[in-house]
């Protein structure tokens, strides 16, 4: 049976990302999230479906960034392992790329670098948005915070 | 009777990506000039290649040839004036055409070059050689023919990020 192309897209900054469906766990609200101040980048945690689970916010090149802008009004909780892991974005939204009639392209080889989450691209709205896989962006942000926890401990 | 020997003369395109890196390409591996097109900045990506524009409903990279061989850091295009060629490729001639864009300072010369302006790449100009299918004079300098697939390919993608 063919597989139903269905995404998430969070729109963040200006930058638009897509992530498939089926590692998305849910989609809250911002005001859902109890804000701490931590040095390692998370900028809160959400207490919800049985789990505590970090909240990150990301700039428009997926560092991450130490406060919440004003514009986030949401927050994506990807699946993960040990415990779920929320993004923040401005909009989100259900999308079904045949639906759309959204064709993504392969990353070209000479962009690709190890690591990187993002895995293909296409026009939406006359932009680029960015295809990543919810585990490569979740081994994103821990290879970003693996530095910073380390900074923290010495 | 004697014969005379008549130096092969083929057009080529010469390229300037800036910071003094010039080469060329044959006449037939440009397609297309474009004058400050709209580009979009991609993360995560690497570093002399973290662009890309779309053209004829294909999103083709736009390559820093310079930052990539001489490991600059990418200056962001300014907004307006900078000169994007579309180039095409192929990895072997039963494959499909590929595109892709080349950040350039100028917009490309045409020139006519023959067998007799042959010579090697100086030794200062080391990092053309793993592109570099052939080398002439002209005006002085020494000019690599470049391959534009392997430019684009994977396998020199991952020789540069082990070698930077």
């Amino acid at each position: 049976m063919e597989r139903i192309p269905l995404y998430v897209l969070l729109v963040f900054d200006g930058r638009y990302l897509f992530i498939p469906q089926e590692e998305v766990e849910s989609v809250e609200i911002i005001a859902d999230v109890q804000i701490t101040r931590s040095s390692t980048s998370v900028i809160g945690w959400f207490f919800g479906h049985g789990n505590e689970s970090p909240v990150f916010c990301l700039a428009k090149d997926l560092s991450l960034l130490s406060e919440i802008p004003k514009s986030r009004e949401y927050f994506v909780l990807l699946k993960n392992e040990q415990q779920p892991l929320g993004i923040t974005c401005d909009e989100v939204e259900n999308i079904n790329f045949k639906r759309e009639h959204l064709h993504p392209q392969e990353l070209h080889p000479v962009m690709r670098i190890v690591g990187s989450p993002v895995r293909q691209l296409l026009v939406y709205q006359e932009k680029i948005a960015c295809v990543c896989s919810g585990a490569a962006l979740v081994k994103h942000l821990n290879l970003q915070l693996e530095p910073l926890e380390q900074s923290e401990t010495t | 009777m004697i014969e005379e020997d008549v130096a092969e003369t083929s057009r080529a395109w010469l390229l300037d990506f800036g910071s003094g890196l010039q080469a060329a390409v044959g006449h037939h591996e440009m397609l297309q000039v474009l004058i400050s097109p709209t580009l979009f900045d991609i993360p995560c990506v690497s570093p002399y290649c973290n662009e890309v524009l779309i053209h004829e409903e294909r999103i083709l990279p736009v390559l820093d040839v310079s930052s990539m061989l001489l490991e600059k850091q990418q200056v962001t295009s300014p907004p307006t004036g900078y000169v994007i060629g579309i180039s095409l490729y192929q990895d072997d001639p039963t494959h499909p055409i590929h595109y892709g864009g080349l950040h350039l300072a100028t917009t490309p010369q045409s020139i006519y070059v023959s067998d007799n302006q042959a010579c090697d790449i100086l030794a200062h100009q080391e990092y053309w050689k793993p592109l570099a299918l052939s080398c002439f004079s002209h005006e002085g300098v020494a000019i690599p023919v470049i391959d534009m697939a392997y430019l684009f390919s994977e396998a020199f993608n991952t020789f540069i990020q082990s070698s930077h």
